[in-house]
């Protein structure tokens, strides 16, 4: 397998089974995602695009190993992704940063002790509360936090600062890849900026790869470099940043793109 | 037809135990005509949402006053001029979904979910009006349709059974069954993906077109408030920063906030270089920033100096656009 991709995925399928009625006999099948191929390579931002439902989660779930799949094969630096029995490695390697920074903290907890928690699990450091204060204080001057948060509440964070918590928590274990699910969309304008910079600082300096899943396609020109359109649980489109906003090629991409160019700042009004 | 703000401020207890006061709105001025779509752009905690809620006179009791003010509204149902802040409480069920409406931030937490859709409306309906539920009901589905929402099967659904932007537009029509004059919408289109958002916004442009009314389009997404309103109020802290027609703010924003707004965002046009470093405004909007005697953006702004450090008046900007234009900064020279 080629040295530089760091996730494959082949022919990956997720199908969730329902009962319609509380009568029904047979149960009925949703697709969430059907036969999905990609790869992504290392240091890339790799843009996962769709709207909701389209099974953008499903398939992040499916990589942390938080569901199990129904079909197809993951593989991470050619070995298959398996969460039974090497689970600890994978977790170390594999984070995500979640959407909503206001329910993914823990309100109950101080910040050093949700930074420290997952370096603790994983064995980087000790269970000893000096330990964890200066662990966190490290992880929090990467994100560009004072010391200082390391004793306050999420409660007393604002949005932004609540990110980069989220951030220096997922960072604390030297992970090679990490998932941004929709990391600036719970954010307001100004505050993002400062999260995509940092974003992009902190992948030049630890070399990682991103996969970046939104639905906003300013967002997605500006970081990615590979971008990937889903839709109903496919893949529609994968191409490179540049050749996808010079021609989108598939109709649903170009949906899309309209879209999104009647809510910016270069197209006339509705 | 017309709805006028004048001077209106609105005190925040920040602090119980020290009794310590910030105004949320600020000295303000706004005024939206009938047909007319006037959005208020501001980041979160600038109180947009709860100018909104004030207009109403929404806003809890228990926490907050409107301090001084009059908010005049002129209606073709109404024969004279009438101002909200002097009703008594039970006169404003009569303007509360009557005269001016609101459609909330997120469907699927301010629509009852224990309820059928239809009976949700038609609640609205039979609480304002002497008619008999088999209209009620007739008036709910035609504005079902209205919104492109087969009414007559969807009547007896729930909330769960529907998507996302199948409920903001369900929230739409309950607000808009009374035929009011005036319609707030408070960020109706942050919750929703891009497809959907376009679909409601466009919604939301037919209703005004077909119905004559006027929107108080409250949003924290410039480039919302560019696809939908005509004028626009950029809102910081409490006070305007900058207002006047959205094409000339947007192509010549005056303002420092203004103008780092426009360029922390991305943009989608052909000579913009993807991968550069982003232009941010350092920091956050804090409790400090409400204070008096400095410009409020004061702690945040890259043109500051020692002569923002006094109480800034919302002056008029003559140059850069066609239409009447204000700007609260000591910094903009008239050109």
């Amino acid at each position: 397998m080629d040295e530089n991709v760091i996730l494959s995925v082949s022919g990956l399928s997720k199908h969730y089974k329902y009962y319609k009625t509380l009568f029904d006999i047979k149960k009925n099948v949703i697709k969430a995602l059907d036969g999905v191929s990609f790869e992504v390579f290392k240091n890339e931002i790799f843009a996962v695009v769709g709207e909701t439902g389209c099974g953008k989660s499903t398939l992040s779930k499916l990589i942390l190993g938080l569901t199990e799949k129904t079909s197809g094969e993951i593989y991470f630096k050619g070995e298959p992704l398996d969460y039974g029995n090497k689970k600890k490695d994978f977790r170390k390697k594999i984070q995500i940063l979640f959407q909503d920074p206001y329910s993914s903290l823990n309100p109950k907890k101080k910040i050093y002790k949700i930074i420290s928690y997952p370096a603790v699990k994983n064995g980087i450091i000790k269970n000893k509360k000096k330990d964890r204060i200066d662990f966190a204080a490290e992880q929090l001057e990467n994100v560009g936090l004072p010391e200082s948060t390391a004793f306050s509440y999420p409660h007393m964070l604002s949005g932004g600062q609540r990110q980069r918590v989220g951030i220096a928590r997922c960072l604390s274990v030297r992970p090679e890849l990490l998932i941004l699910d929709e990391p600036v969309s719970a954010l307001d304008v100004s505050i993002s900026a400062q999260i995509l910079n940092l974003l992009t600082d902190l992948r030049k300096k630890n070399g990682m790869s991103y996969i970046f899943i939104t639905h906003d396609l300013k967002l997605v020109r500006h970081l990615a470099d590979r971008v990937c359109v889903m839709y109903g649980g496919k893949i529609m489109e994968i191409a490179e940043t540049d050749d996808f906003f010079n021609a989108p090629a598939h109709p649903y991409s170009k949906t899309l793109m309209e879209s999104m160019e009647s809510i910016s700042f270069t197209r006339p009004n509705l | 037809m017309s709805l006028e703000i004048n001077n209106l401020t609105v005190e925040l207890c920040a602090d119980k135990q020290n009794d310590k006061r910030i105004n949320v709105a600020d000295s303000l001025f706004l005024n939206v005509d009938e047909g007319e779509v006037v959005s208020i752009v501001g980041e979160s905690g600038s109180g947009k949402s709860f100018l909104g809620l004030s207009v109403l006179r929404l806003n809890p009791p228990s926490i907050s006053k409107i301090a001084s003010g009059e908010i005049k509204i002129k209606c073709k149902s109404q024969d004279k001029e009438i101002d909200i802040l002097k009703l008594k409480p039970d006169e404003l069920v009569g303007v509360r979904g009557r005269l001016v409406s609101m459609i909330f931030q997120d469907p699927n937490t301010s629509l009852n979910p224990v309820m059928k859709i239809g009976e949700q409306i038609t609640e609205a309906v039979l609480a304002h009006k002497k008619v008999s539920k088999k209209s009620a009901k007739d008036t709910a589905i035609k504005y079902l349709n209205s919104m492109n929402i087969d009414g007559e099967s969807r009547f007896g659904s729930y909330p769960y059974e529907l998507s996302g932007g199948m409920r903001q537009r369900v929230m739409i029509a309950m607000a808009m069954v009374l035929e009011p004059c005036f319609l707030i919408a408070d960020e109706p289109t942050t919750a929703l993906d891009v497809t959907t958002s376009l679909q409601v916004l466009k919604l939301i442009k037919d209703i005004k077109e077909k119905s004559n009314i006027g929107v108080i389009f409250i949003t924290h997404d410039l480039t919302v408030a560019r696809s939908i309103s005509d004028r626009t109020y950029v809102f910081y802290a409490g006070q305007v920063m900058e207002s006047g027609s959205t094409e000339d703010i947007i192509n010549n924003p005056a303002h420092p906030y203004t103008v780092s707004l426009i360029k922390s965002v991305p943009s989608l046009s052909a000579d913009y270089v993807p991968k550069q470093r982003l232009f941010t405004i350092p920091g956050f909007l804090t409790k400090d920033d409400f204070s008096k005697g400095k410009c409020r953006f004061y702690s945040r702004c890259f043109k500051r100096g020692d002569e923002c450090l006094i109480d800034i008046p919302l002056s008029s900007f003559k140059g850069g656009g066609k239409s009447a234009r204000d700007v609260r900064c000591v910094k903009v020279k008239n050109l």
